[in-house]
């Protein structure tokens, strides 16, 4: 057959069998979807560079921010004190942030300094505090409560809940706001977060944060990029702690640090002068502070009568607060 | 040119005009359906000076828009916006909802009204469609320039999460674009095979090529009308009125589902609806009265067809107030902590400007202006044109401020402690100017399209008008089915 007519008879097949094409391209069109995705995981990148000393769930795959840092059998868990939280006085009355917040951000580089653009000033005609452009990153913020007229203020902080049955994971569309399996927690997958902001409308506790631009503490004072030996970068390629997010437009939030898969308490817990904060794993019903004190959850939540906030919404908080005025 | 009055055997003024609206109620002969023709002709080949003046700022505004998005938006990133921790959504959210709401008027118009079988439809059904379809494609567009991350959109299909309201409207969205564009675009065909053969090629030749290529080969044929009002349109007037619904409905759960004091409603969907249909129709009286006024189409679109659109405005105004003081009572009689904080600033707070000009000038003043519009005589038709337009952009600005009242004072009001400070949102140039581009690429399309399709769909038209007896002799849609040997007969 000659190569003129083999064409004829291609193309006559071609014309005949269109239907079997658009399978093909249907098919085509299916494996592209299929296939896609998996380029953008950012788990391959990792996967070698796994700290030592640390026990790994090695039957999953590491397609996750943070996957390598889990501990199987573990349900992480935060307990603050009221009682003793005295807000960090001696530091907000200058201006700056309470200990716990100022930690957290120093650990995970996270903006802290809007100064220049976030205004506040007081408004005579309706008689409140009036706040322009909040964009500091406070995975941790403590907030002056008071309950009733009578009653003495006292100081709330207020990390994310850690909620068994998150809401901000029900609305995200790309599941970028996910919790894994194992230690539950609940995670921010920046490598996919495409910066819709529909969970921090659907977090009934207002604790994520939106990187409105580029993270700047990875550039010195000049604006150049800070280099390989920089605590920044290390941290960063370490995912340690978690959420230290480079690129603007994507979500963060308190995700319990991960410093406690290295033996230590989270930058908040560690730094509270108070003693405060209370972190340990819940599976094991004990939890810590950072002076050293040690106290069983069920128990203490009985005695103090301890509460999870906002118990109405039916998100399950992993943190429990100890009432201030039981004391 | 005769009157009804000479044809005493067959008088088509008595026994069908109720229902057809025809202007004048005259019997035309061939040559007045020609220059009624060519009038439509006139606007839609030709750009006029004055039409490129008022074009030009457009782009100008356009282009500060763009610049604004392209230069700072994506390179800096949202900060160039006054979002901020709180107050994290402002006014691009504002802007999708208030685009996907106007572009409920086409459901409205085309497939509600057809099948209520409302033959005052058929002149304004294009000009309808066209919104639509703009207002929707404005509507995504408002999303995309509100996401941080633009290059991961289509995250969105890769890993949809089936749970998310975003997702759901992302679906619905597309269900309703697809449906629209099908809805618009198949009774144009006719239209487009027309100008394919009858413009002059000398002056027209660009066109031509355009109408060739969009007029799918149309022969006219009996069969291909059938393809068209029996298979087509007739069966997807039931599918696109549920999707349409649909649509608003999810745009108001990605609020209601969410844990907020004034945005956890179980009425925000129909509420949500009703104010789409009522600032479509909106944008539909301001269409009309402008295109009919400028290009002088009364003798397609009379004054009888803006009336009977500004009817349908009112009723859904009515239905939209209803919804409103239902949203109002409830919280406001139990003043819960959260709630009152919202309603207080809608109420007496800084918002309070604002809210009440989107209550008053929105809504209230329309409805009883729409009444009085109803009921003008034909002899002040200046007056009806010129009151009409100011009427319906103000509650169309109404409306975008009402959708602003909704996101923004939600957002801004306490979580954990009632004497947490009052944060503030307020617009900064970057947005405002954003938003300003897409209204003016909102006129600027549709300008053009305008200028890409007769506004008004002429061959259903004239059809009508032979049906009922008001045309002597051949319209030119006959006689262009005629030419092409079609076997159209009745
Ligand atoms: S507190 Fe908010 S961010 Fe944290 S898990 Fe719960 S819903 Fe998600
Ligand atoms: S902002 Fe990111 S994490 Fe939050 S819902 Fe959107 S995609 Fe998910
Ligand atoms: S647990 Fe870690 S991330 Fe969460 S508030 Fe404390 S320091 Fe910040």
């Amino acid at each position: 057959m000659s190569k003129a007519s083999s064409f004829v008879k291609w193309s006559e097949n071609l014309t005949v069998k269109r239907r079997t094409f658009i399978k093909g391209l249907a098919f085509v069109g299916a494996s592209a979807y299929a296939i896609a995705p998996l380029p953008r995981r950012d788990g391959f990148i990792f996967k070698n560079r796994l700290p030592q000393g640390i026990t790994v769930d090695h039957s999953r795959d590491y397609s996750r921010r943070y996957d390598k840092w889990r501990i199987p059998n573990t349900v992480w868990g935060m307990v603050i004190d009221l009682a003793k939280c005295d807000g960090c006085n001696d530091l907000t009355s200058k201006g700056n942030p309470p200990r716990c917040t100022a930690a957290c951000q120093e650990g995970h580089h996270a903006p802290s300094d809007y100064k220049q653009n976030s205004k506040s000033y007081f408004d005579n005609e309706h008689q409140t505090q009036v706040q322009l452009n909040q964009r500091v990153h406070e995975y941790i913020k403590v907030f002056k409560v008071q309950d009733n007229p009578w009653s003495n203020s006292y100081f709330f902080p207020r990390p994310c809940q850690q909620c068994i049955d998150p809401p901000c994971v029900h609305v995200c569309p790309v599941q970028a706001a996910w919790q894994r399996t194992g230690d539950r927690l609940t995670l921010v997958d920046q490598e996919r977060c495409i910066g819709c902001r529909l969970c921090m409308a659907g977090c009934p506790y207002e604790v994520r944060f939106f990187h409105w631009e580029d993270n700047y503490k990875f550039y010195d004072s000049n604006g150049k990029p800070l280099g390989p030996d920089s605590r920044i970068v290390k941290d960063f390629e370490m995912q340690m702690p978690f959420e230290i997010v480079k690129q603007k437009g994507v979500i963060a939030k308190c995700d319990f640090c991960g410093n406690q898969f290295l033996g230590k308490l989270p930058h908040c817990v560690a730094s509270c002068h108070k003693g405060a904060l209370y972190f340990g794993n819940l599976l094991e019903n004990s939890v810590t502070n950072n002076m050293g004190e040690t106290i069983l959850v069920d128990k203490t939540i009985q005695e103090r009568k301890g509460f999870r906030w906002k118990e109405e919404e039916g998100t399950r908080p992993r943190v429990f607060y100890l009432p201030a005025n039981t004391k | 040119m005769a009157t009804a009055n000479e044809h005493t055997d067959f008088n088509p003024v008595k026994t069908n005009l109720e229902h057809l609206y025809i202007p004048n109620g005259e019997v035309m002969d061939e040559q007045e359906v020609m220059r009624r023709r060519k009038i439509v002709e006139k606007a839609f080949l030709t750009i006029r000076p004055a039409e490129i003046l008022a074009m030009l700022p457009l782009i100008v505004v356009m282009w500060v828009g763009f610049g604004h998005y392209v230069a700072l938006q994506e390179i800096v990133g949202l900060k160039v916006t006054a979002l901020s921790q709180k107050v994290f959504w402002g006014m691009y959210i504002t802007n999708f909802v208030f685009w996907i709401g106007v572009s409920h008027v086409g459901m409205l118009i085309s497939a509600v009204m057809r099948i209520l079988n409302a033959k005052f439809r058929t002149p304004i059904t294009r000009l309808a469609e066209e919104v639509t379809i703009v207002s929707l494609l404005m509507g995504a567009g408002s999303v995309l320039i509100d996401m941080g991350r633009l290059d991961r959109a289509l995250h969105i299909a890769w890993y949809a999460n089936m749970t998310s309201p975003l997702v759901w409207d992302v679906i619905s969205i597309s269900f309703y674009l697809t449906g629209s564009l099908i809805f618009f675009y198949t009774p144009i065909i006719p239209d487009f095979a027309y100008y394919r053969d009858n413009l002059n090629p000398k002056v027209h030749g660009m066109r031509i090529k355009i109408y060739k290529i969009l007029a799918l080969n149309w022969r006219g044929t009996q069969e291909q009308y059938e393809i068209i009002e029996d298979k087509i349109m007739s069966r997807l007037k039931w599918f696109i009125l549920p999707i349409a619904v649909s649509v608003h409905t999810v745009v108001s759960w990605i609020f209601a589902v969410m844990w907020r004091a004034g945005w956890n409603s179980t009425i925000f969907g129909p509420y949500f609806v009703s104010g789409a249909i009522y600032s479509g129709t909106s944008a539909l009286v301001t269409i009309l009265a402008l295109v009919t006024w400028y290009y002088g189409f009364e003798d397609y679109i009379s004054m009888t067809h803006i009336k009977l659109v500004i009817k349908l405005w009112v009723t859904v105004d009515f239905v939209y107030m209803y919804f409103t003081l239902n949203e109002i009572i409830v919280p406001a009689y139990k003043r819960e902590g959260r709630e009152f904080s919202v309603l207080y600033q809608k109420f007496y707070g800084d918002m309070a400007t604002v809210y009440w000009f989107v209550i008053i000038v929105g809504a209230v003043i329309p409805f009883f202006v729409g009444i009085w519009l109803y009921n003008m005589k034909e002899k002040n038709k200046n007056w009806f044109y010129l009151i009409a337009i100011i009427t319906s952009l103000l509650s169309n600005i109404g409306s975008w401020f009402e959708r602003y009242t909704i996101v923004v004072p939600t957002l801004r009001s306490f979580v954990v402690s009632p004497i947490e400070p009052l944060y503030v949102y307020l617009p900064i140039a970057g947005e405002i100017w954003i938003t300003l581009a897409q209204v003016a690429f909102f006129i600027f399309f549709y300008w053009f399209l305008n200028k890409l399709i007769p506004h008004i769909p002429l061959w259903e038209v004239e059809l009508e008008w032979e049906k009922y007896g008001l045309v002597k002799g051949e319209t030119p849609t006959r006689k262009h089915l005629n030419s092409m040997g079609s076997d159209l007969k009745e």
